[in-house]
């Protein structure tokens, strides 16, 4: 046998290996490189208040030829020594003319057809009052309001919105209209956003979707006679449910000294799902098999998991399943083929 | 003989290793190939049997809330949860939220982004009326349009989110247990293929032994490679050829021996005349000269002999390439008897020529000459006195047909076979006489082989003999393989 043969064969064999290795690895996500924020954070970011500075940077929004984009150019200005109204013409007066774009942002916004998000012949004019919450910026539009389509109306109301609560001269924006079929003129408002509306734009990343909710557990005391309450924040990945993610909590054990978790040992969660306001249990056999047993354990047992989930909002009842099937009973005692509402008695009374 | 060492193979040299490695090389390289191939495939069946399924569902959602108007009016925020649960086999994996045509999120599977504006890419596609998926990494997210009964306004956008990930989940096999399951069956695989092997390259431990007992001289095959298959041919071979390099050792004691035998006998006389010559105290002039002229005789024997076998073994050796020329057979006879006439006429005896036709000839005409020459020789030799010699010329299409005969005493058909070996004499006493080396009729047939020829005898005893000799008109060279 040939040792240059075998060398060859090696390589061969290698590379092969190696190609296929390669392939396999999954593609990077294409928001990899997007900053993940939560989203008090994000929220808190975009409300960050420029003005007291009387300038600094902010955002302008365009969008492109079918609406279906909203881009953003970040852009410093300095408004010391300015009239809000003065402040207000400049940043319209930019997001009208497309031409401010340098040939820096129009590299990064890789679309050629770059429009205003304000459509030509939709603006009239604009006015500022003021409020007690605060500035308000009116918006007045002509007829062709109507012949703009759900998602042109949403570029504009979302990118001035941001735009110009960033800006910190305005805290409310309204959008008035002809009323339709009147020609006397009159007006009537449309839409209207806050800046404390919860505005989230061009966030794709499912980091960002992750939530916090707040729940109260029941766990058992140390002598195991009755539920004690703990309240707690659960992070919820995105597609979890807030049911399933509180039964799992309740399986991991409680957080507080002093208290033990009441859930036999060996229980998985087959399922945890919802409909008309009754929350299913499907729990596997080591949940009924791995109970101790007694009147007392089986109840603290499920009702640690039925006053738990009641804390969660439109959970009206509990269903439990073992593997799938309806049983009569957990143990010997506790009744588990009807629909299950908290039971406050066995939880220990606060002093 | 030498007797055959005992060689040890080393065992990463061996070719049960090598095999070995090569089939665990190539089962790893194969399943590891089949697996991502059969993983990749299925993730991706599977990726797309999710995209459609789910994909259905949200068409189905937004058609459901489009006909029952559920979310134009603000207070169908009920109904739009119970639509929403309605679907809830999805929420193990996806994540469902229901926007109205301001992006502000209606409902959530999750209960937390209620009232959120949630303005990007894909809401913004799905508000104008298009579907919108994007598949990012192991995620897909999903925006259906809520299109109002008409067809003419996009009242809001399904948005769902899920993961293409789960697909091993479900199987409750991770890729580790695969590999895992996959390395086990490798294990059992190769320890089946190493003990196959090992059967397998039994045999040539057969050979080895079997080997080592030839070269003390036993060349009988073993039942145990008495097999049919390759090991058995090998047998076969070896023992065939040991058969050979026995017959040749044989010869070549012979040979020697028949030289030094040969050679012997000429000095011996030599011995004998000198030292009688010597012994003597006064011997006459005459007796000298007889003597000498005795001695030189001898000596021009032995010449001849050396001569001639240098010759015979030089042809044997092949050393002599044919130098091949064309050229007319009858000529070159007529040149040889021409030669030979004085010899010939010495003894009396006639040279005839019979040319039945002229025959051109490719042959190598010098080698061609001794033989014809050694053949007329011994006719002239071997004859009576008064007898003749012919030499009959003719050819069929294919070969040239030279006939030598005589009318001299015969040769008996026991010695036949034997004629053209090496020193064989049929009367050794008058062969004697006759002179030659005893080499003659070797050289002959060996060079009518060179030829490619044949060469065949018949006689009768007090009658004669005749050679018939054919050779190929025209010889081919066969084409040497490339080396």
């Amino acid at each position: 046998m040939n040792r240059k043969a075998w060398k060859r064969i090696a390589l061969v064999l290698l590379l092969l290996l190696g190609s296929l290795l390669s392939a396999c690895t999954t593609n990077p996500s294409e928001t990899s490189d997007q900053e993940v924020l939560t989203e008090s954070a994000y929220l808190a970011e975009a409300r960050e208040s420029t003005a007291d500075e009387v300038g600094g940077e902010i955002p302008l929004f365009f969008t492109n030829n079918t609406a279906t984009s909203l881009y953003e150019v970040k852009r410093t200005y300095d408004f010391s020594g300015r009239e809000t109204a003065d402040i207000v013409e400049t940043i319209l007066y930019d997001l009208n003319h497309v031409e401010i774009l340098t040939e820096e942002d129009m590299a990064e916004l890789e679309d050629l057809t770059i429009s205003s998000i304000i459509p030509s012949g939709v603006y009239s004019s604009h006015q500022i009052r003021s409020e007690e919450s605060g500035e308000v910026l009116e918006m007045h539009l002509t007829n062709l309001y109507y012949d703009m389509t759900p998602n042109e109306r949403l570029v504009l109301r979302a990118g001035l919105s941001r735009t110009f609560f960033t800006s910190g001269v305005i805290d409310e924006l309204e959008f008035w209209a002809p009323i339709q079929g009147e020609e006397s003129g009159g007006e009537t408002m449309v839409s209207s956003s806050s800046e404390n509306d919860k505005l989230i734009i061009n966030q794709y990343s499912r980091d960002f979707y992750t939530d916090e909710a707040q729940v109260t557990l029941y766990f058992a005391n140390a002598d195991g006679t009755a539920l004690v309450p703990e309240t707690r924040t659960l992070t919820l990945g995105m597609t979890d449910l807030l049911p399933l993610a509180v039964v799992r909590a309740l399986i991991d054990g409680p957080q507080t000294e002093g208290l033990t978790s009441v859930i036999p040992e060996g229980t998985m969660i087959e399922e945890v799902f919802m409909k008309d306001g009754v929350c299913y249990v499907d729990l596997s056999a080591e949940f009924q098999k791995n109970h101790i047993g007694g009147e007392l354990k089986e109840n603290l047992t499920i009702y640690s998991i039925v006053n738990s989930l009641q804390s969660v909002d439109g959970v009206r009842y509990v269903q439990f399943l073992i593997e799938g099937k309806r049983v009569e009973y957990y143990k010997s005692y506790t009744r588990l083929d009807t629909f299950l509402t908290s039971n406050m008695d066995i939880v220990e009374q606060a002093e | 003989m030498s007797i055959i060492q005992s060689r040890k193979v080393s065992w990463f040299r061996s070719m049960r290793f090598r095999l070995l490695a090569c089939i665990v090389g190539i089962y790893i390289v194969s399943s590891v190939v089949l697996g991502q191939l059969v993983y990749h495939m299925w993730q991706s069946y599977w990726t797309n049997q999710k995209v459609t399924e789910i994909s259905r569902y949200a068409n189905f959602l937004a058609s459901d809330i489009a006909i029952n108007q559920m979310i134009a009016a603000e207070d169908e925020s009920q109904n739009l949860y119970h639509e929403l649960q309605s679907f809830s086999r999805l929420y193990s994996y996806a994540r469902i939220m229901i926007l109205d045509d301001q992006a502000m999120v209606r409902q959530d599977s999750s209960q937390t982004k209620n009232g959120r504006y949630i303005v990007n890419d894909d809401v913004l596609m799905a508000l104008s009326g298009k579907n919108s998926i994007v598949e990012d990494g192991d995620f897909v997210r999903l925006a259906v349009p809520i299109t109002d009964v008409a067809g003419a306004t996009v009242d809001g956008v399904v948005y769902v989110f899920f993961s293409t990930d789960t697909l091993l989940e479900s199987l409750s096999i991770s890729q580790g247990n695969l590999a895992l399951i996959l390395f086990a069956v490798g294990l059992v695989v190769c320890s089946l293929f190493f003990v196959v092997i090992t059967i397998f390259t039994k045999p040539f431990k057969l050979v080895m032994d079997w080997l080592k007992q030839v070269s003390q001289g036993n060349a009988e095959i073993p039942p145990a490679l008495e097999r049919k298959d390759e090991f058995g041919a090998i047998a076969n071979s070896v023992q065939d050829v040991t058969h050979d390099l026995i017959a040749i050792d044989r010869s070549r004691k012979e040979f020697v021996s028949n030289v030094s035998h040969e050679l012997k006998t000429p000095l011996s006389s030599i011995k004998v005349l000198t030292e009688s010559l010597l012994l003597q105290d006064s011997v006459p002039e005459a007796m000298y000269k007889e003597f000498l002229q005795d001695i030189n005789s001898e000596i021009d024997r032995q010449t001849t002999i050396v001569n001639d076998l240098l010759t015979l073994v030089r042809l044997e050796e092949g050393e002599n390439a044919l130098n091949v020329s064309s050229f007319v057979l009858n000529e070159m006879t007529e040149d040889i008897l021409k030669r030979l006439r004085p010899l010939a006429e010495e003894k009396q005896v006639e040279l005839i020529i019979e040319s039945i036709r002229e025959v051109e000839i490719e042959a190598d005409e010098t080698k061609l000459t001794l033989a014809l020459s050694n053949l007329i020789q011994n006719g002239i030799k071997y004859n009576k006195e008064g007898g003749k010699v012919t030499v009959q010329i003719d050819s069929d299409p294919m070969n040239a047909v030279i006939k030598v005969s005589d009318t001299g005493i015969g040769i008996e058909e026991e010695h036949f076979d034997k004629l053209f070996q090496r020193f064989y004499r049929v009367d050794k006493a008058r062969d004697r006489e006759a002179g030659g080396s005893g080499l003659g009729l070797s050289i002959v047939r060996q060079i009518i082989m060179l030829h490619k020829g044949t060469i065949s005898v018949a006689s009768t005893v007090g009658e004669g003999t005749e050679f018939t000799v054919k050779l190929p008109l025209i010889q081919i060279f066969e084409q040497e393989d490339e080396v």
